[in-house]
C-alpha cells in the first residue's frame, strides 16, 4: 500500500485551480460523459454492462404484469418455485414476446393471442426446469395470466396520447393467454 | 489561520479532475468497494439457471453456462474475494482490476442472459471498467512514454481511480435521463402522473413474487400511494421531476469533494425516496454514491486534521458562548 501523498497539504483535496483550468477539466469530463452516454445509447442491453438505462423512461396510462396459478387459478408463489420475481418472469415473457413479433412483424403491445401463447409455451419450457433445479417443481398444469393495469389505448393508436393524465380507480383486467401441460407428468 | 466557513468554502472550489488524496483515504475507498463488490457476489445463487438462451455482454461470445453447474459459481466468489484482497493494498492493480472487471462482467453478463435485465449490478460493473482502465493506463503509459506517468500536486494514481468511478456514477445517471426524453419524445415530465399505474404494478408484484412479502399488495386491495399520485398530479410531476434534474446535474459532483458529498446525499434520498414509493430498491447505486460520493473516510479525517492544526495554533472550535 502506497503511503501519505506528500504533498505538503496532508491531503485536504481542496486545491487552487484557475479558471481556465477548471473550465478545461469540465470541458474534458463532459466529453468523457458524451461519449459514454453515446456508446450506451447506441450500444444499451445488447452488451453487458452497457445499458441506456431505460427504467420509467416512457410511463404509459397502461402496464400488464404476469403470474402463474395452478388449475384450480390459486396463483403461485414464484419466488419459492422459480427463485424469480413477478417482475423478471413478465421481464421474460415480454422478451420471448417482442422475439416472436419481431419475426412476425406485429407490434408486441398488441401481439394477438397466437403469438402470446408462443411467447407463454417458451417462457413455460424456461422456467418448468428452473423450478425443478430448485426441487420446487411447478403443478402439472400451470396457467399463465396477464394482468392489464390501467387504460390501454385503441390498437390503431399503437401508444398512448401525450401526456395522459389519469384520474380515479384504475382498473385491472387479468386474462388467461395461456395454459401449460407438464408432458413429462404430474408435480405433487 | 482560516475559519471553518473558510474552510468548507474551500472544498467547493471547482476543479472537475482529480484531486489530491491522502494514502489512508484511499485505502479505505478501496478496502469499501471491495466489500461491496465480494458482498454483492456472495448473495448470488444461479442454482437455478441452466442456460442463457437470450444472451448479452460476454455471453454473447462464449458459453457460461458452466457458472451453474455444481460449485463453479461458489469457486468463482472465492477467487473474486482473492483477488480482492491485494485490491485493497493497492497491489498488482493493473492485473487484478482487469481480472475481476472481467469476472464480474461474465457472472452477471450470464445472470441478464435469461431474458430479464437486472440493471441494479451494472453501476458496478461499469465502475469497475472505469478503474480497469485507469489502472491500465499507467504501465501503459510508460511502455509507450519510455517513463513512468508520475501524477502531480498531490495526486496519485488513486485520485484517477476515483475520479474514473465518479464518471461512471454519473454517466449512468445522465444517460437514463437521455433515454427518458428519447423514448418519451421529451414528454417524460408530462406523463409522470402515469407512475401511478407503475406502481400499483410494483405492489401486485411484489404480493406475486412472494405472498408473505409485507411489501406486497394483494390483487384487490387498493394502493393508496397509487392513489394519491392519481389525486395530485402535480405534486408527482415536482417530486418525481425534481429526480430527472438531480440525475441530469448529478455531473456537478466531479467539480470538487463539497459537490461530490451534496449530490451523493441528494442521490441516496432519491433512490430512498423510490423504494418508499415504489418498492423498487438500487441498493448497489446507494452504496456506489455513499462510498465514492459522499466519501465517508475523506470528510472524517478532512475534520479532524483541521481541528488538530487549529488546537495546534491555538485556535479552538465555536462554543455556545
Amino acid at each position: 500500500m502506497n503511503g501519505d501523498t506528500g504533498n505538503g497539504n496532508g491531503g485536504g483535496g481542496a486545491v487552487e485551480a484557475l479558471p481556465g483550468d477548471w473550465l478545461r477539466g469540465l470541458g474534458i469530463t463532459l466529453g468523457a460523459l458524451v461519449v459514454f452516454m453515446v456508446v450506451t445509447q447506441v450500444a444499451w442491453e445488447g452488451w453487458y454492462p452497457l445499458s441506456s438505462f431505460p427504467m420509467y423512461s416512457n410511463p404509459q396510462p397502461w402496464e400488464d404484469y404476469l403470474y402463474l396459478t395452478d388449475a384450480q387459478d390459486k396463483p403461485l408463489p414464484l419466488q419459492h418455485h422459480l427463485g424469480l420475481s413477478a417482475s423478471k418472469l413478465n421481464k421474460m415473457y415480454r422478451k420471448y414476446l417482442k422475439d416472436f413479433c419481431v419475426v412476425e412483424k406485429a407490434h408486441d403491445d398488441y401481439p394477438g393471442r397466437a403469438l402470446q401463447q408462443k411467447a407463454v409455451a417458451a417462457l413455460m419450457e424456461k422456467v418448468r426446469p428452473m423450478a425443478e433445479r430448485r426441487g420446487r417443481p411447478l403443478p402439472e398444469t400451470v396457467k399463465v395470466v396477464e394482468v392489464v393495469i390501467g387504460r390501454k389505448p385503441p390498437e390503431k393508436g399503437k401508444s398512448a396520447p401525450a401526456g395522459v393524465a389519469l384520474a380515479g380507480p384504475l382498473e385491472e383486467v387479468p386474462t388467461v393467454i395461456g395454459e401449460d401441460t407438464n408432458k413429462k407428468g404430474a408435480a405433487k | 489561520m482560516k475559519t471553518w466557513r473558510e474552510e468548507i468554502k474551500e472544498q467547493f472550489k471547482p476543479v472537475f479532475g482529480p484531486l489530491p488524496m491522502d494514502g489512508r483515504e484511499a485505502f479505505w475507498l478501496r478496502l469499501f468497494f471491495a466489500i461491496l463488490v465480494v458482498w454483492m457476489m456472495a448473495g448470488e445463487d444461479f442454482s437455478n439457471l441452466g442456460s442463457q438462451d437470450k444472451p448479452t455482454g460476454l455471453a454473447r461470445l462464449m458459453d457460461l453456462t458452466f457458472l451453474a453447474r455444481g460449485n463453479a459459481l461458489l469457486w468463482v466468489k472465492i477467487g473474486v474475494a482473492g483477488l480482492m484482497l491485494p485490491y485493497v493494498f493497492g497491489l498488482g492493480l493493473p492485473v487484478v482490476l482487469p481480472l475481476v472487471a472481467l469476472i464480474h462482467a461474465a457472472v452477471f453478463s450470464f445472470f441478464n442472459s435469461q431474458g430479464y435485465t437486472s440493471h441494479g449490478n451494472q453501476i458496478v460493473s461499469l465502475m469497475l471498467v472505469g478503474q480497469t482502465l485507469v489502472a491500465l493506463f499507467f504501465p501503459v503509459y510508460r511502455m509507450v512514454a519510455g517513463r513512468p506517468f508520475v501524477p502531480r500536486g498531490g495526486k496519485r494514481r488513486e485520485s484517477y481511480l476515483l475520479y474514473a468511478t465518479m464518471i461512471m456514477i454519473c454517466g449512468v445517471y445522465m444517460t437514463s435521463v437521455v433515454s427518458k426524453m428519447r423514448k418519451s419524445d421529451g414528454r417524460w415530465l408530462r406523463q409522470l402522473p402515469n407512475v401511478a399505474v407503475q406502481v400499483i404494478k410494483t405492489h401486485r408484484q411484489t404480493w406475486y413474487s412472494n405472498p408473505e412479502d409485507p411489501k406486497g399488495v394483494a390483487p384487490g386491495v387498493p394502493v393508496p400511494k397509487a392513489a394519491v399520485m392519481l389525486e395530485n398530479p402535480l405534486g408527482t410531476q415536482i417530486l418525481l421531476g425534481a429526480g430527472l434534474v438531480l440525475e441530469w446535474f448529478c455531473f456537478l459532483c466531479l467539480a470538487n469533494r463539497g459537490w461530490a458529498l451534496l449530490v451523493g446525499l441528494s442521490l441516496i434520498g432519491m433512490h430512498r425516496s423510490i423504494d418508499l414509493i415504489m418498492h423498487l430498491t438500487f441498493g448497489l447505486n446507494e452504496w456506489a454514491s455513499a462510498i465514492f460520493l459522499v466519501n465517508v473516510p475523506f470528510w472524517v479525517m478532512w475534520f479532524l486534521r483541521r481541528r488538530r492544526e487549529r488546537r495546534d495554533s491555538g485556535c479552538s472550535l465555536p462554543t455556545s458562548r
